[in-house]
Parts: C-alpha cells; sequence; structure tokens
C-alpha cells in the first residue's frame, strides 16, 4: 500500500539513545532541547543581572562571596567590585542572552517545537531536518557566546544594541575577540531562526488536518504563524547590519565610520566615509519586529490559558487575528521610534511616531479580548491562569508605558533612561516570562507526562509577581527623574543623588525576585522526575494535544484527526448537560446544528 | 529522511515537492532581504557622494561573469527539465555543465580579486571598494553553497536517486541557482553604473579626509 | 505539603520585611525636576496628559480584570457564558482608544515641529558647537563676529553657559562615538553623532536657585533674581568636572543634604551676593547650576560624562564670555578635529 499523503508518512521510530535524545527529528525531542537549553541561559541571564544590581545599589563595594574569589578577572576590578568595563559587559551580556538565547529559543524553540504539530494535527513538522539543524545552530551559537566571557579583554560591552562606532573599534573599549565571538554566536543563532521559521511556515501553511481551517487554527498556532514571518523576513536584516560590523572590525572597512573619526586621542585610521546611524536603521529594521518576536507567541499562550480556564471561548477570535495580522504589517514601519534622538531627520521622526501610535491599537484590541474572555466566564483560578493573568495585567502597564515614548517630543527626555528599561521589562518579563511560566505549567503534563505541583506554582507565582513589580515599578520613576541608563555608578551627578534609595530599594526587591526562582526551579525539575503521572486532559481542554495519550507517541496521532468545530468551543450546548467541554475532532452528534451566528 | 521510493506513491511525493519548493521560495524571501540590507546601505552611501565615485571595475569581466552565470541558470533549468523526464545521464551532464561554469564565474572573480590585490586596494582602502567586497564577496559564498549543493545532486544521480516523481532537491536548488545568478545582475549594474571610468593603478585612497568616495581618474 | 507550605510564607515573609523597611519616602529630587524653558513646560504638560489618560486606561482594565477574576469564578454548578463576542463592543473599543491615540498623535506632531524643525531665528540667539568625546564635553561659542572658526571665538571644556531669555541653539557632533547630549531640566536631549550635525535649541527663561530654608529648588524671573540674596560664587567659574574617582565612594541613603555645606564644599571662592560686596550672613538662595548628562553608552567612563551648565544673566553672560581664557590645548583640538575635517559644519544656520 503505497503512501499518498505526506500527513500519512510515520518516520521509523529510533531506538537508539543518541537517535532519540541527541540528533532527534522528533518535534518533541528538539523542543525539549530547546527548553533545557535556554532554561539554563535563563539562570546565566538572570545572574548577570544580579551583580548589575549589586553594583547600582553599592557602587564601588566588593560583591559578597564572589567578588574575592575573582578580582581583577572577569568583571570584578581589584577588590573584588564590579569595574566599569565589567558593568558594561554585564549589561550587554544580560541582554544578548536573554533576547537570543533565553526568550527566542524558549517561545519560539521550544514551544512552538513542541505545540505547532500538536496543535495542527501534524505529525510533525514540514522538514524534520532541518528542524533538528535548527537547534544544532543554536547550541554552539550559545556556546560562542558563553566562550566570549573567557577570552582576553571579555564578552561585548557596547550594549546589545552595539551602536558603532563603539562597537565597530577594538581600541574604543568594547572588547576584541569577544565582541566578534558575539557577532558570530548572532549570525549563527540567526540563520537558526530563519531556517526555523520558514519551518513552521510551510507547516502551518501546508500540514494542517483536515477540517482544521485557518478560522479554526487556535491562537497559538496563529501567533506563531505571525512570528515565523517575522522570523524568516527581519532576522535576515539582523545578518546584514552585523556582517557589516563584523567586517568593520576585521577587515577595516568603513561602513559606519565617517571621516575624521578619532580613537581616544588618534585617528581611527580607517579610510571613512560611513554613516554610524545607518547602523541602527538597519539594526532596528531586524529588531522591532524581534520585539513582536519576543511578545507574540505568549499571546497565543495566554489566549489558550485564558480561554481554557475561563471555559468559555476566547472573545472576539477574528478580531484576535486580525491583530495580531496588523502588528505583522506595522511591524515593520515602526523602527524609528528607537531613534526619535539619533539625529536622523526630524521628518522621519514625524512618519515613525504616526505609525508608533497606531500599532498600540492592535495590542489594545487584544487587551480588550482577554478581558472580554474573563467575564461571563466560570473561571478557574490554577496555577497557569494566574501567570496567563498576570499577563494580562502586566502587558497592560508595559503598553501603556509605551505610549509615553510613541510621543516624539515625550521620548526626548524618556529615551535612554530607566523609563525604557520599565516599560520593557514589564513586557518581556512581566508578559512574556511570566506566561511561560504559565505555559509551562500548562502542557507540563503534555511534554513530560506528570503534573506540577499547583501549591508551589500558586507560591512562585505570588513571590515572583509582588518582588517583580517591587523592583520595576520604581523604574518609572528614575526614568521620569532623568536617569541614564547603562551607568556604572549614579553618583557622580547631583541630580541623581535624590534616586539611590529607589536604586536600594530595586536591588533588594530584585535579589528576592531572584530568589524566588529556586521555588520554580525545584518544582519543575523535581515534578520532571517525581511528579505525578498526568492523565491525559487534566484541564479539560478541547485543542487537539489533550486528545492524545500521555506519554505522548512519537508518531503523535494514530490517526490524523478531522477537526470539526473551532479551538475554544466551552460551555457550547454542543458539549451536554454533564461537561462544558468538547474536544475540536469529536465527530458531531447526528443532526446537530449549531445556534444561530456560531 | 529515509526515501523508501517504491512505498511512496507518486502524490506523496508531488506533495513533497510542493511543501519543498513552499520552502526555498520562503527561504528565498529571507536572502532577498539579506541583500537588500546591503543594497539599501549601498544607496544610503553613494547618495551621499555620488558625483565622487568613479569606477575602476573592469568592465569586460563583469560581462564576461554575467553571461557566465546567466548561461548556468539554463543549464541548470535543462537538468530539472531532465530529471523530470527521468533522464538519468542527460540530468548529470547538465548539473556537470552548471558546476563548471560557476567554477569559470569563480576564477574570473578571483582574477578580479587578484588585480585589485595586487593595486593593493583592500576592502579597508575606501568605503566603495569596502561595498564591492561585502556584496561580491557574499554572492561568492553563495555561488559556493549552491556548487557544493550541486555537487551532491550530481553524485545522487550518479546513483540513481532521482526519477521522474522523485526530483526535488534538483528542483528546489535550480530556484536557488536562478536567485543567485539575478542577485549577480544586481550586483553588476549596481557597481558597472558609474559617470567616470577609472582604472586601479590610478586609484588614489584618501585617509581620513572629506569626500571619503573618491577616486582619482586620469582617463577620460 | 501544609507544612512546606508554611515554611514558604515564612521565608517568603523573611525576604520581603528587609524590603518593607528600604522603601523609600517621596522627597525632592524625585521626579522630574523643575524645568526651565517652555519647550521643556511643555514637554512635561504632554507627559502629563498621558499619563492622566493612562491611569484612567490602568484603572479601569485592571479593576475590570480583578473583578471578573472575583465574579465569575468557579462555583459548583455554575456555567459560563457561550459566546464569540461582540462585534459591536469590539468596534466600540477599537473606535475609542482610535480617537485618544489620533489625538495624542497631533499634539505631539505640533509640538514635534515646534521643537525641531525650525530654529528659532531670532538675531541675539547665542550658538555654540558642541563636541562630545570620550569622556567630556567641549564647547565653541561663536563669539561676537558671530561666525565659527575665527580667533574670537571662546572655547570652554565641560562648561556650558547659558544667558536667561535668549535662545542657545546647539550645533552637535562628536569627535569619536556616539554621545548623546543631555540637559535634564531643559527636558532636550540628541545624539552627538560623529559626522553628523545635529541642531537643537533651548531657551531658558528663569534662573534656577535653591531655596536654603526649604531644601527645594526654585525658579525666579530675571528681574526677581537681580533683587534677591543670591550666592554665587566670586568670578571664578572653573569648572568641577566629576572624574572617575565619584564612583568609590558611598552615598549617604538619606535624601536631604545640606546645600550650603555642599556648596561651600566645591567652591573655595569667597561667596559674594549677586549684588556685589561680601555676603555677611548666610543667604537665602543659593544659585543651581544644571548638569548635562550623556545619555548614550559611549564607553568605559560613560558614566563620568558629566558637564556643567551655568545659567546667567546675559549682562553676566557677557562678562563669562569675555573672561574666558585662551586654552591653546582646546583650539588645537578644535582646529585638528572638528575645522580640519568638518568645515561645512561652521555654517550658521
Amino acid at each position: 500500500m503505497a503512501i499518498t499523503r505526506v500527513a500519512d508518512y510515520i518516520h521509523p521510530e529510533p531506538q537508539d539513545f543518541f537517535h532519540k535524545n541527541v540528533w532527534s527529528y522528533d518535534h518533541k525531542v528538539i523542543g525539549k532541547q530547546y527548553l533545557w537549553t535556554s532554561l539554563l541561559f535563563l539562570i546565566l541571564g538572570g545572574s548577570l543581572a544580579m551583580l548589575l544590581r549589586w553594583q547600582i545599589a553599592y557602587p564601588g563595594s566588593t560583591v559578597p562571596l564572589i567578588g574575592n574569589l575573582l578580582k581583577n578577572s572577569f568583571f570584578f576590578g581589584p577588590n573584588g567590585e564590579v569595574s566599569p568595563t565589567g558593568y558594561l559587559q554585564l549589561g550587554t551580556m544580560h541582554g544578548l542572552i536573554m533576547v537570543f538565547f533565553v526568550i527566542i529559543p524558549l517561545i519560539v524553540g521550544a514551544f512552538g517545537n513542541f505545540l505547532i504539530p500538536l496543535h495542527i494535527g501534524a505529525r510533525d513538522v514540514a522538514f524534520p531536518l532541518l528542524n533538528a539543524l535548527s537547534y544544532w545552530l543554536y547550541l554552539p551559537s550559545g556556546l560562542m557566546m558563553f566562550a566570549a566571557f573567557f577570552v582576553n579583554k571579555g564578552p561585548a560591552a557596547a550594549g546589545w544594541t552595539s551602536y558603532p562606532p563603539l562597537s565597530d573599534m577594538a581600541g574604543a573599549s568594547s572588547g576584541g575577540l569577544g565582541m566578534n565571538l558575539v557577532l558570530g554566536a548572532l549570525f549563527l543563532s540567526g540563520f537558526s531562526s530563519i531556517v526555523g521559521g520558514m519551518n513552521f511556515l510551510v507547516t502551518i501553511v501546508k500540514l494542517r488536518a483536515p477540517g482544521l481551517y485557518w478560522s479554526r487554527l487556535p491562537l497559538v498556532t496563529w501567533a506563531q504563524f505571525i512570528t515565523a514571518v517575522f522570523q524568516t523576513l527581519a532576522t535576515p536584516m539582523l545578518a546584514a547590519a552585523g556582517s557589516m560590523l563584523l567586517f568593520d572590525r576585521v577587515f577595516h572597512t568603513s561602513f559606519f565610520i565617517p571621516v575624521g573619526a578619532f580613537v581616544g586621542s588618534e585617528l581611527s585610521g580607517r579610510a571613512g566615509g560611513g554613516f554610524p546611524v545607518l547602523f541602527q536603521h538597519i539594526f532596528w529594521f531586524y529588531a522591532h519586529p524581534a520585539v513582536y518576536i519576543l511578545i507574540l507567541p505568549t499571546m497565543g499562550l495566554a489566549s489558550d490559558i485564558i480561554a481554557t480556564f475561563s471555559r468559555k471561548p476566547i472573545f472576539g477570535y477574528k478580531a484576535m487575528v486580525i491583530s495580531m495580522a496588523s502588528i505583522m504589517v506595522l511591524g515593520f514601519i515602526v523602527w524609528g521610534h528607537h531613534m526619535f534622538v539619533s539625529g536622523m531627520n526630524p521628518r522621519m521622526g514625524m512618519a515613525f511616531m504616526i505609525s508608533t501610535v497606531f500599532i498600540a491599537l492592535p495590542s489594545g484590541v487584544k487587551v480588550f479580548n482577554w478581558l472580554g474572555t474573563l467575564w461571563q466566564g466560570n473561571i478557574r483560578l490554577k496555577a497557569p491562569m494566574l501567570y496567563a493573568v498576570s499577563f494580562v495585567a502586566m502587558f497592560i502597564i508595559g503598553g501603556l508605558s509605551g505610549i509615553f515614548m510613541a510621543s516624539t517630543p515625550v521620548d526626548v527626555y524618556i529615551h535612554d533612561t530607566y523609563y525604557i528599561i520599565a516599560h520593557f521589562h514589564y513586557v518581556v518579563f512581566g508578559a512574556t516570562l511570566f506566561a511561560v511560566f504559565g505555559g509551562l505549567t500548562f502542557w507540563f503534563p503534555k511534554i513530560f507526562g506528570r503534573m506540577m505541583n499547583e501549591t508551589l506554582g500558586k507560591i512562585h507565582w505570588a513571590l515572583t509577581f509582588l518582588f517583580f513589580n517591587l523592583a520595576f515599578f520604581p523604574m518609572h520613576f528614575l526614568g521620569e527623574a532623568g536617569h541614564m541608563r547603562r551607568l556604572a555608578t549614579s553618583t557622580g551627578y547631583e541630580f541623581l543623588n535624590a534616586m539611590s534609595p529607589w536604586n536600594e530599594f530595586i536591588t533588594l526587591s530584585a535579589f528576592a525576585l531572584g530568589v524566588s526562582q529556586v521555588i520554580f526551579m525545584y518544582n519543575f525539575i523535581y515534578s520532571v522526575f517525581f511528579g505525578p503521572k498526568a492523565p491525559a486532559n487534566p484541564w479539560d481542554g478541547s485543542t487537539l494535544e489533550w486528545t492524545i495519550p500521555n506519554p505522548v507517541p512519537a508518531h503523535n496521532f494514530d490517526e490524523i484527526p478531522t477537526v470539526y468545530r473551532g479551538p475554544y468551543e466551552y460551555s457550547s450546548p454542543e458539549c451536554g448537560p454533564d461537561t462544558d467541554f468538547i474536544p475540536m475532532s469529536q465527530k458531531p452528534a447526528e443532526g446537530y446544528v449549531p445556534p444561530a451566528g456560531h | 529522511m529515509e526515501n523508501h521510493a517504491h512505498e511512496l506513491a507518486p502524490e506523496f511525493h508531488a506533495e513533497r515537492r510542493n511543501l519543498r519548493a513552499f520552502g526555498m521560495w520562503l527561504f528565498l524571501g529571507s536572502e532577498v532581504m539579506f541583500f537588500t540590507g546591503f543594497f539599501g546601505a549601498y544607496i544610503v552611501a553613494r547618495s551621499a557622494a555620488y558625483d565622487a565615485v568613479a569606477m575602476p571595475l573592469d568592465k569586460a569581466l563583469g560581462a564576461l561573469n554575467t553571461l557566465v552565470l546567466i548561461t548556468s541558470s539554463l543549464t541548470m533549468a535543462l537538468a530539472v527539465v531532465f530529471s523530470k523526464r527521468g533522464d538519468r545521464k542527460n540530468t548529470g551532464t547538465w548539473l556537470a555543465l552548471t558546476f563548471l561554469l560557476a567554477c569559470v564565474f569563480l576564477v574570473v572573480k578571483s582574477i578580479e580579486y587578484g588585480s585589485h590585490f595586487a593595486h593593493h586596494v583592500y576592502p579597508s582602502s575606501d568605503i566603495f571598494h569596502g561595498f564591492y567586497y561585502l556584496l561580491t564577496g557574499f554572492h561568492g559564498l553563495h555561488v559556493i553553497g549552491g556548487m557544493i549543493a550541486l555537487a551532491i545532486l550530481w553524485k545522487r544521480n550518479r546513483r540513481g536517486d532521482f526519477d521522474e516523481h522523485y526530483n526535488d532537491p534538483i528542483e528546489i536548488t535550480g530556484l536557488y541557482w536562478h536567485f543567485v545568478d539575478l542577485v549577480w545582475i544586481f550586483l553588476f549594474r549596481l557597481f558597472t553604473c558609474f559617470k567616470h571610468q577609472g582604472d586601479l593603478c590610478h586609484l588614489k585612497r584618501n585617509t581620513n579626509t572629506a569626500g571619503a568616495l573618491t577616486s582619482s581618474s586620469s582617463t577620460p | 505539603m501544609k507544612t512546606m507550605t508554611k515554611f514558604l510564607w515564612l521565608a517568603a515573609l523573611l525576604l520581603a520585611a528587609p524590603l518593607a523597611a528600604k522603601m523609600p519616602t517621596a522627597g525632592p529630587g524625585w521626579f522630574s525636576s523643575e524645568v526651565v524653558s517652555s519647550m521643556g513646560r511643555d514637554t512635561d504638560s504632554m507627559y502629563y496628559v498621558i499619563l492622566v489618560i493612562v491611569t484612567v486606561i490602568f484603572v479601569l482594565s485592571e479593576g475590570f480584570l480583578l473583578w471578573c477574576l472575583i465574579a465569575y469564578r468557579a462555583r459548583p454548578g455554575r456555567k459560563a457564558k457561550f459566546t464569540h463576542g461582540s462585534t459591536g463592543v469590539e468596534i466600540a473599543l477599537a473606535i475609542i482608544p482610535s480617537l485618544i491615540l489620533l489625538y495624542l498623535t497631533v499634539a505631539s506632531a505640533k509640538m514635534w515641529s515646534d521643537i525641531r524643525f525650525k530654529p528659532p531665528k531670532d538675531k541675539d540667539a547665542v550658538h555654540v558647537q558642541v563636541m562630545g568625546e570620550q569622556f567630556a564635553w567641549n564647547f565653541r561659542y561663536a563669539g561676537p563676529d558671530g561666525a565659527f572658526g575665527t580667533a574670537d571665538d571662546v572655547l570652554s571644556f565641560n562648561t556650558l553657559a547659558m544667558p536667561v531669555g535668549k535662545p542657545v541653539i546647539f550645533h552637535l557632533s562628536s569627535k569619536d562615538v556616539i554621545h548623546s547630549f543631555f540637559i535634564p531640566e531643559a527636558r532636550q536631549k540628541q545624539d552627538a553623532v560623529p559626522g553628523l550635525l545635529g541642531k537643537v535649541w533651548v531657551t531658558v527663561d528663569h534662573m534656577p536657585v535653591w531655596n536654603r530654608e526649604t531644601q527645594k529648588r526654585e525658579l525666579m524671573e530675571a528681574a526677581e533674581y537681580e533683587a534677591a540674596d543670591v550666592a554665587v560664587s566670586g568670578y571664578d567659574f572653573k569648572n568641577k568636572v566629576h572624574e572617575g574617582k565619584g564612583m568609590f565612594f558611598q552615598q549617604a541613603s538619606s535624601a536631604k543634604i545640606n546645600l550650603l555645606d555642599y556648596f561651600y564644599a566645591r567652591n573655595a571662592d569667597p561667596i559674594t551676593s549677586a549684588k556685589g560686596g561680601r555676603l555677611a550672613a548666610e543667604p537665602k538662595y543659593i544659585r543651581h547650576h544644571f548638569e548635562i548628562a550623556c545619555a548614550q553608552l559611549c564607553g568605559t567612563s560613560h558614566y563620568a560624562m558629566r558637564g556643567e551648565v551655568l545659567v546667567l544673566t546675559p549682562a553676566e553672560f557677557e562678562g563669562w564670555m569675555k573672561s574666558q581664557p585662551a586654552d591653546s590645548e582646546l583650539k588645537s583640538k578644535w582646529d585638528s578635529v572638528w575645522d580640519k575635517f568638518h568645515p561645512e559644519y561652521n555654517k550658521i544656520l
């Protein structure tokens, strides 16, 4: 019997450890590989932030425990305090690691890989070999990034945004080989992203199960689809900017070095004729879509979780999709709002302000729809729901603070201050990372076949929520006072003196925040090995992954399902009187007629 | 991925070819964005100093390379046609010819680079040559990547992997190859439509003076 | 699990308690400083308008969120309402924010064009070139002949003098990497980019002073200032840059600083009154200067790239311009960097 459909083809299941767990084509294994690697990087990135906060609160004082052990090496000065160069390295690497080696691999590589085929009723992604390749490009790039810490002169120190000429010239105190390693790592991980994005796009377009129309796709999948468009089309711009920067550094070209540029007291020796602001344009053309890559998948995760725990369909599914599509279009034409004070033509600033103000609209629509989903629901406030609801709460704060930046005159004042830091941490930590915690708790039964501890989850949520807000909300005050970013210490400025108690308070909150994460780590690791075995559908979910038994077989579905209804038809009259959900793939009863308007 | 050709119906191959072609188009979309970054930067740099630029590039060699690549696109297309007919022998021949033409392209390019190096014109010499080496360098890398794919295809074809149903790798490599050719055509025009002629021997390199995109010329 | 829960809540309390002790209380210097230009006041009012709007949205949306969690919590026998949404509500909730955003766009656009599109055309505007370098600010005033690059240019290092009531137009660039010229009190900022000439302007319209008794900053009209008892240091406006040393001392966590002690500590010169003559008693007001901050990461000592703005009466400003020493080192810096590579930057307007 010859196989006629790609969906019907079942890969022979590998038998040996190496092909099962290391070089595997199975999207679930690859998803887990991404998960563990990015969680490790999360610990690293978070630790770097703790060192940063120590220096900000107690400038020049010896770092406890490790300061005296590591004096005069890595980030530390002669007394075990964080040195000025070390501070910049910490900040730069914290940003780069969190964006490229934690969030993107976690929400796209881990959640995307694990969930997309299950959500669309497929056995795997379109190109399993390329999928494996994506991970095996990401891991070496992470190792390159890690290696940068150990080379002479240390890792990059020009901010995660790496603006030239500072990042361009080795003599301008921004690292030597370390910066080149970082650029190389970004190149590799960028390639991994592009291939991955392309893979997911083909998968979602071409491999949906019968009956799974676009209008019945779970929002997790829609979000991954839009994200994949950004990944495929925007990431190459990062490669272009990075290549030009690398050429400048290695071959001494002058793409970003103008005529008459100095390094210290001497001329740079470059031919000149380049434009520093050009880098910013190319970089932000990628990096703005990148921030949508950082939030969209978790918007999808939160939608799934909120619908499931409210026991009703998502309010305004169509509007949710249209708003994500608008973000996709608008996301490509707002990059200049990072450059309002860069010296670019003010008329361009005007154009970017208009597009930026309006991109707030689709996000607002989504927030209203999440609230509408809660309204008149039957809300079960379990741990995943707590995380998802606080995602919405903190996305509201982060999004509203963005309005200030969209207004160009106000941005003149708050640009490059802690206001910006508050904004993006609310969106990337308060929103995205909380949704990640929620998603890990929610899909843990499917990924590992066990349940995480509910009580520990609630405690972790409460402490993280409290300390996160205590640490990051005051940064709005700092920004309003004009406190600049990336300052190894603010003690040199009189106008910042009054704010130093806040710096100390924020640091203590950040330490408490860091310590609270131990609860999640313990819960996660303990439950992987010793958690109670999970039933196939512990949350009464209606999407396709909950119809599969635990542990999920290698080929996912014994038979490719046919889909008969939308993804969140909770509390539908079709469910009958005893239950409030009906799986997407359950055949409707004979003669069932859906109510008008559904 | 294992290929049990006797178990997979023609419809399977057709569907999978569809998937792979779609994937390749998306990948080419990302490649367009990659080169767009460079082209955009080049346009910005040139419009800042339009009249100051001269062209110390050999038009003849550039035109030769264009001809070589266009011909290689033709040979590639023929290879695809023959593979769809299941004609193993001709497929192999045309794949090999495509590979050889690509070699010619690289040889001509290295002659050009060689003459630049002989005149001590490097990427760091001025911003025009920075772009020249950047763009032709990455294009060259893409040509080499394509050549590796062609070599693998030629070997697999000899082994008898392809038939009239299963020939996607050749088709999608063809797509990629046409793209590489197209990028070259843009490159060629962008670097050769200059107002002033010039030659490498008389190229004056200005370090840190105003008007960076300069090249003095002594030819009319 | 019960004991574990108790233990964890106790641990949480232990973590949170020191935080409660360390939470700062509101004090002077919080939030943005007094603003001394009309552009700054406009920016602040835009900020507060947005703040009011977002606070209302915040209260309504978060309030609704909390209410839903309580009112619609799961209880046995309840079922959620089966609805896919309401197009009407959707449209309303799209139109209302659009109108608000439209208003914000128009208001901001007008303000933006005022502060960036057209430099002031005043004949008596002061033109200053600003050259950032790692890690200091260089200033060059056009001088009485109104042209840059001539013999009467006034050079200054890290100290910027600005006359009250006159627009000061800054011609910004940098010698090496990107810096950012930021005067917080003026609400003005722009990157100083090598190879690019930026143009921003500030008009300071009040004299800033510290009130010693209330420990608060105050703004005085120029005439008011002339009449008041304000302490100024001699006529020695030598620059007082904080070098990297500033990093290694512990800052007192109290927000109250004895300003006069601070002032005396920073000025070795005799304290005279603005009206002339030595001050017999301690003055009520002390002249307050601004700081220039670098707001763009520019290298290792980015944290120490501080400049000082002296806000002077027009008469004092003339005196300051005349009394600036001719520094040959500074002059050769301007000659060999700015004038040599970018003579086109010397065009006024």
